[in-house]
């Protein structure tokens, strides 16, 4: 791999930590929000499913603006 | 009998939890995986003395081991995951991989053929000194309430995503590092292990049937168990590379200066 | 009627087995696609990077919805 310039260089992601960071990323924003958003269901009274659906939606929505914005900068 | 366990009647040795407590060794605390952790332990204390007793220049054959492996460690996930700092940390990754290699290689060998990774305990204790790690370098290097701002608020966001995105943040960085580590190691190891009792007992029980040709299908099982132990090694070399790999990456990016 | 074998256990398991199939098939495609750019045009590897995290990113989210649904759902 001596050909390969971007070898060595800190503040270049691995692949390994790239996928792995994504799926954690993924993974928080979805537990956490949908936990947030089941937590809102229950205290407001929605209708079974809606809350933890919406929250689940936001956490996925809000980890992947945060993966893109982490990771490719 | 209940239906449940009538596939591991009529075996010569059905593996059980008894299996973990040896008899009266020094009492019910002393188990199988206490002893294989001192085993290991052991192992790799006498093998890195006696490579290191006393260094040549033009290495002898267990220098030459023992310093590929440090190199290994060194260059290949020290160096590569957290540039120049790395190179402070890379004893401790190099005693934390070959530790697991070691222990990871357990489930193959015979007569202790269990890893002690596949008890769920290990994978923690070991997911939990990376993750004390971490945060402890973090705070030291960058003072605690800088650090946690650094690891929680992302510069250059508009301020109504703050809202959205600490929670994952701080999730991510408190709860689902250290929890994948973790169950990531101890989800291999045992599924591993399982793989390998399933191939194994599966080969007996259609090795017990009184037909000829249930009998002669049981030597498909057995291959299957050789080539499933074979495959057992390279997920063991792999998961404690990626188990030390990942715990570079979480110490570096730490360190890391602002982004 | 002899019981040879019987399973106990959650439905929502099989469930969320049967969900990780199309994600699967998903990122497996993403990658493809990424090793065959970046084999054939090198230059473009970075380039196409920022696409192949997002992509991963988008579709990987649906096998995590199954795998939370998997716990949530009782």
């Amino acid at each position: 791999m001596a050909d390969n310039p971007h070898r060595g260089r800190s503040d270049e992601h691995s692949s390994e930590g790239v996928a792995g960071a994504v799926l954690g990323y993924l993974l928080a924003g979805i537990v956490m929000w949908g936990f947030l958003g089941w937590l809102a269901g229950e205290l407001l009274d929605l209708p079974a499913g809606i809350g933890i659906g919406v929250g689940m939606m936001l956490g996925a929505a809000g980890a992947i603006y945060l993966i893109m914005k982490r990771l490719s900068a | 009998m209940s239906g449940r366990l009538v596939a591991a009647e009529g075996l010569p040795w059905p593996p059980s939890v008894e299996d973990f407590y040896l008899p009266d060794v020094a009492g019910p605390w002393v188990t199988k995986f206490s002893l294989m952790i001192w085993l290991a332990v052991g192992l790799l204390i006498i093998f890195f003395m006696a490579t290191y007793r006393n260094p040549k220049l033009v290495p002898s054959k267990g220098q030459w081991m023992a310093e590929s492996v440090y190199g290994l460690v060194r260059d290949n996930i020290a160096r590569e995951q957290m540039g120049k700092d790395g190179i402070r940390f890379a004893p401790y990754f190099t005693v934390l991989f070959s530790f697991i290699v070691v222990t990871n290689l357990f489930g193959i060998v015979p007569g202790l053929q269990i890893s002690p990774n596949s008890h769920i305990a290990f994978p923690i204790v070991l997911a939990l000194i990376t993750f004390v790690m971490y945060l402890y370098v973090g705070a030291r290097k960058h003072g605690l309430g800088r650090y946690l701002k650094q690891s929680l608020i992302i510069p250059g966001v508009p301020w109504p995503m703050h809202i959205l995105l600490i929670p994952i943040e701080f999730l991510q960085v408190f709860a689902v590092r250290p929890v994948t580590l973790a169950v990531r190691l101890f989800a291999n190891m045992f599924a591993g292990h399982l793989i390998l009792l399933v191939f194994t007992i599966g080969g007996f029980v259609l090795l017990a049937s009184d037909n000829i040709f249930i009998q002669a299908s049981s030597i498909f099982a057995f291959i299957m168990a050789i080539m499933m132990a074979f495959f057992e090694v390279l997920v063991a070399l792999l998961q404690a590379y990626v188990f030390v790999t990942l715990s570079a990456n979480y110490i570096g990016s730490s360190l890391a200066t602002e982004h | 009627m002899t019981v040879l074998a019987e399973i106990s256990g959650n439905v929502n398991t099989i469930g969320y087995g049967l969900a990780a199939v199309g994600p699967a098939i998903g990122v497996a495609l993403i990658f493809v696609a990424y090793i065959n750019s970046s084999a054939r045009q090198p230059e473009s590897a970075g380039y196409n990077r920022t696409w192949l995290v997002l992509g991963f990113a988008l579709v990987e989210a649906l096998a995590l919805f199954g795998l939370v649904l998997a716990f949530a759902v009782s």
